[in-house]
């Protein structure tokens, strides 16, 4: 019998990976495409996957060789040891109704050049005040309603406390942060009204736990408006311009299991503490520095010098007296220990700053006309303060951040820009 | 910039993309078993490295500082005497270590000292004494705590920081309630395995902020931390994987699901559900009985599907419950000992390969010494068949991965005993050792195919010339050779050859012979040439029933 060397039949092998490897089928009546080995060999990735193709190569990335024996490795998707770029940097908050090439920040890596900045985004509401604090920025708002507090840790941005406990929609007046944890003092209504009350919460970033500390009789028309809160030498202080804002009062907490009370500490004042609302921004001039806390009395505008004070081991005193009478200190910072503080009269036509009491720079004098109302300041790692300022107006806002040396030498490290006071410092990369 | 962690032998090193090797320096005393596999894990932006080490590892990515996870707490109370005024009443205290970063920040803390015995006071301070110094390098603090007055130290508050590791004193603490109520709680924290030496974690996993974790000693304990915590470990975070002590490896592998983390033990199935404390729950597997995991190293998630090594085959878990992805196809392969050293599946090791979207398991050859990684196999997901057994001549796999390129994307890598990182997928079809001199090792494709019966087996066939359809691999291309055996259902070797060009994309090979079957093999060997077929067609007659 003559065969066809062409065959009289045929079979199409086509779909070569359909199959893959099979050695439980019986050998036989099995379909085109079922393998029992196919050793370095895949579905094609290259026009289709009918096919069957090489597996890829396999290529090492380093030339010298690692330690031994690769037993377990992992990628690290973080910023890293090989980040070279990875620095600290800057950050002021630009006024919400003037970006800057559609972003709200400005920063800097070394104090001297700045650039909007876009990384961050900004938070839907005007901020109060800004935390360094547990390698993220912390940044908090005016009003706990909508947004309390949030962090940024370089990159992304997290809503840390939304609401209060008790609290629908109120302001919060003041921060500070200490022990590891976030002190707040929050009013139970917005705007405070006479018998609303202020509350106060502390809140570790570490576990997102907020909790009450005292009880509920801190009301607006016992302390009036609060210009900070501050931990001092194992208490907890609230400084307010008190009843009508008129005549300030320290009050202090004295816990005891949850269920403490806050306690007249000092005051009345003559003259209410300074602070609140300035430009629409909640200011304070209140700070802990050596286990002194330092507040601000305000002077009359006229005939009565402004203060600056501090409270020592239950002890009240004062530790700066304006040289003239319609001055009053306007705020005060904590550089490395050295107490800076700036002084300014009412129409802000002379406004100095000092340190350690003694005077370093007169701003007007040296940068022309400014308003110290500042929102934060921070101590880079070039060891450095840097201080936001801004000049109210209704037109042209045009802020700028001073600088200060470890030793006192002033320098204005940005010029022309329009801030909100917030000032901040965390690692990029 | 993404890099990654390794551990080589009994060293850690951190690689960066571009190649640049950096040897992390251990704490003293702590040192790695090289036979040993460690795991690493990320939580809160900080790296972890366990089970390999005589005791747990935190690295800083940044600094690439290597410091003990968990520190070990002071073995002694702190005594306390009176000294100045201030206070009434009785206290008790302890102290813990810590680590502060360069912002006074607490970043690491021990558990709690044994409590100081009860001072009673009037009008009187406190005096701390006998503050352990910790001998922990890493250690570089240590944090006091107090009772409140007349507490017992079920709640004690931070009452300070010394912040260094010499200081062994404290004086005087008269802070009052009023004030050291305001200061933060003592968080309770148990130690898990592998905090000191001569205990180990035998798996951890990060999953829900959390790192999830069972000990060698206890392998049916599963331990958990706090949110975003890596040293915290309470004790009441802990549950049982039933029936406790039924065998003596306890928990075989973790598979972390979107919203549920399968636990796996040598032959049960546990689902671990829930987001919280308040909610957390143990519940066995309905679908599944007597399947456990064999090859902890194996398990792996992959969009939501858990696979894994069993005795007897990889089965996948999900939803709808687990499933043998084996039985049907390559069963063999696990129920024989005719292609794997099925004694050493419990060192398999499993990976995730985003190029073929396969899930890959790394296994001994069946003449292979137990421990030696020398063949993988490959689960096509999306086609839900086996690919392999693949092997390379270049080196000897020890490891399995997922490292970023320096183009930022994610690619599948093995690690060699060689020392070499290699990543999968180049489009160079050659194996590249990295030691020098670099001589590309050749990729041997052999594929074998069924036997062909041309639907009657028992007809005597007439197998004519076949023409291939393949990839044309360019002017300089080499060639492929085929291998074909005709007859019946006995023999296992291919005595023809033949082979053809990859110059062209179709190629008529010579006639095949006769016989009621045939089967054929291709072997390309060709160092830096693919080989792609595409199809073939295969002309017969059938001569008749003989």
């Amino acid at each position: 019998m003559a065969i066809d060397p062409t065959g009289d039949d045929h079979i199409d092998a086509f779909q070569l990976a359909d199959h893959g490897v099979n050695l439980t089928q019986s050998l036989i009546r099995r379909p085109p495409g079922m393998w029992t080995q196919v050793q370095n060999g895949q579905p094609s990735f290259t026009y289709g996957r009918d096919g069957i193709e090489k597996r890829g190569g396999l290529a090492s990335f380093h030339t010298v060789a690692l330690a031994g024996a690769v037993m377990a490795m992992g990628n690290v998707p973080l910023g890293s040891y090989f980040d070279t770029g990875i620095t600290d940097r800057l950050i002021a908050g630009l006024r919400e109704d003037t970006p800057l090439t559609g972003a709200y920040f400005i920063s800097s890596t070394d104090g001297a050049s700045w650039a909007a900045y876009s990384a961050l985004t900004k938070p839907s509401q005007g901020w109060l005040r800004t935390l360094n604090r547990e390698e993220s920025l912390l940044y908090v708002s005016e009003l706990s309603g909508d947004v309390a507090m949030q962090r940024w840790d370089g990159t992304t941005r997290y809503q840390v406390v939304d609401a209060f406990p008790q609290i629908a929609d109120g302001d919060v007046f003041a921060v500070c942060y200490a022990n590891g944890l976030v002190y707040f003092i929050v009013n139970t209504a917005s705007p405070p009204a006479g018998a609303s009350v202020y509350y106060v919460y502390s809140f570790n970033p570490a576990s997102g736990v907020v909790t009450q500390l005292g009880g509920t009789n801190l009301t607006h028309a016992l302390i009036g408006e609060p210009c900070g809160i501050e931990y001092c030498a194992g208490a907890l202080y609230v400084i307010s311009k008190g009843a009508s804002n008129a005549a300030g009062v320290i009050y202090k907490l004295v816990e005891s299991g949850g269920t403490g009370t806050w306690t007249l500490d000092n005051g009345p004042a003559a003259r209410e503490y300074r602070g609140g609302a300035v430009a629409t921004l909640q200011t304070s001039a209140t700070v802990v520095i050596n286990g002194r806390l330092y507040f601000s009395l305000v002077g009359n505008g006229a005939t009565i010098p402004g203060k600056l004070q501090y409270m020592l081991n239950g002890s009240y005193n004062d530790y700066f007296t304006c040289p003239n009478n319609d001055e009053s200190v306007t705020s005060v910072v904590n550089h490395n220990g050295v107490v800076i503080h700036a002084v300014a009269n009412p129409s802000n036509a002379a406004v100095r700053i000092y340190a350690n009491g003694v005077q370093e720079l007169d701003v007007v004098g040296t940068y022309g006309a400014t308003s110290c109302i500042p929102g934060d300041a921070v101590v880079y790692s070039d060891g450095s303060l840097y201080w936001a300022w801004f000049r109210p107006g209704s037109v042209l806002l045009q802020g700028f951040v001073l600088k200060r040396t470890s030793s006192g030498v002033w320098s204005q490290a940005t010029t022309g820009r329009a801030l909100n006071g917030m000032l901040g410092m965390i690692g990029v990369a | 910039m993404s890099f990654a962690i390794v551990q080589a032998g009994s060293a850690l090193q951190a690689v960066s993309t571009s190649g640049t090797i950096v040897t992390l320096t251990l704490p003293t005393g702590v040192t790695i078993d090289s036979t040993l596999r460690g795991q690493f894990h990320i939580l809160g932006k900080q790296l972890l490295f366990t089970g390999a080490a005589t005791i747990n590892l935190w690295i800083d990515p940044v600094t690439l500082t290597v410091r003990s996870m968990v520190i070990v707490p002071p073995t002694a109370a702190p005594t306390l005497a009176t000294n100045g005024t201030g206070l009434t009443g009785s206290y008790v205290a302890a102290y813990t270590f810590g680590v502060i970063d360069t912002n006074g920040n607490l970043i690491n803390e021990s558990g709690l000292s044994d409590l100081s015995d009860a001072l009673a006071v009037t009008n009187q301070g406190i005096n701390w004494t006998n503050i352990q110094v910790s001998p922990d390098s890493s250690v570089n603090c240590r944090v006091l705590y107090r009772s409140l007055l007349d507490g017992n130290g079920e709640t004690l508050f931070r009452r300070t920081i010394i912040a260094d590791n010499v200081t062994t004193s404290f004086l005087t603490d008269n802070l009052p309630d009023s004030g050291l109520e305001l200061l933060p709680a003592f968080a309770d924290s148990d130690p898990p395995e592998g905090t000191v030496p001569g205990t180990r974690l035998q798996l951890a996993v990060s999953y829900r902020d959390r790192i999830f974790a069972v000990g060698t000693s206890d392998p049916d304990s599963l331990r958990w931390t706090e949110p975003g915590s890596f040293y915290q470990w309470p004790s009441e975070n802990e549950a049982g994987l039933t029936v406790r002590g039924e065998d003596q490896y306890g928990c075989q592998g973790f598979l972390p699901r979107k919203e549920e983390l399968v636990i796996l033990k040598r032959s049960k199935v546990l689902r671990f559900v829930g987001s919280s404390n308040d909610d957390f729950e143990m519940m066995p597997d309905d679908s599944s009985q007597n399947v456990g995991c064999i090859a902890p190293l194996s398990c792996v998630v992959i969009s939501d599907v858990g696979y894994f090594l069993g005795p007897d085959g990889v089965y996948a878990v999900d939803s709808a419950g687990v499933r043998n992805i084996t039985r049907d196809t390559v069963d063999p392969w696990f129920s024989t000992d005719l292609y794997f050293n099925r004694p050493g599946f419990y060192l398999a090791l499993g990976g995730y390969n985003p190029a073929t979207h396969s899930y890959e398991l790394y296994l001994t050859y069946v003449g292979s010494a137990t421990g030696v990684i020398d063949r993988w196999i490959s689960y096509d997901i999306e086609k839900g068949k086996w690919y392999g057994p693949h092997y390379t001549a270049g080196f000897t796999p020890s490891a399995r991965g997922m490292l970023k390129t320096s183009g930022g994307l994610l690619n599948a890598t093995i690690g060699g005993t060689d020392g070499y990182l290699y990543y999968m997928n180049q489009s160079l079809r050659s194996d590249l050792p990295g030691a020098t001199p670099l001589t590309p090792s050749a990729i041997t494709a052999e594929w074998i195919h069924s036997y062909f019966d041309a639907d009657s087996p028992d007809f005597l066939h007439f197998w004519g010339m076949p023409t291939y359809h393949y990839q044309n691999e360019g002017v300089s291309a080499g060639t492929v050779t085929v291998s074909w055996y005709t007859g019946d259902l006995v023999a296992s070797s291919f005595p023809n050859t033949g082979t053809f060009p990859l110059t062209t994309d179709r190629y008529r090979m010579t006639r095949l012979g006769t016989g009621r079957l045939m089967r054929m093999k291709f072997t390309h060997a060709t160092a830096g040439e693919n080989f792609l077929l595409r199809g073939m067609q295969i002309p017969f007659n059938t001569i008749g029933r003989r």
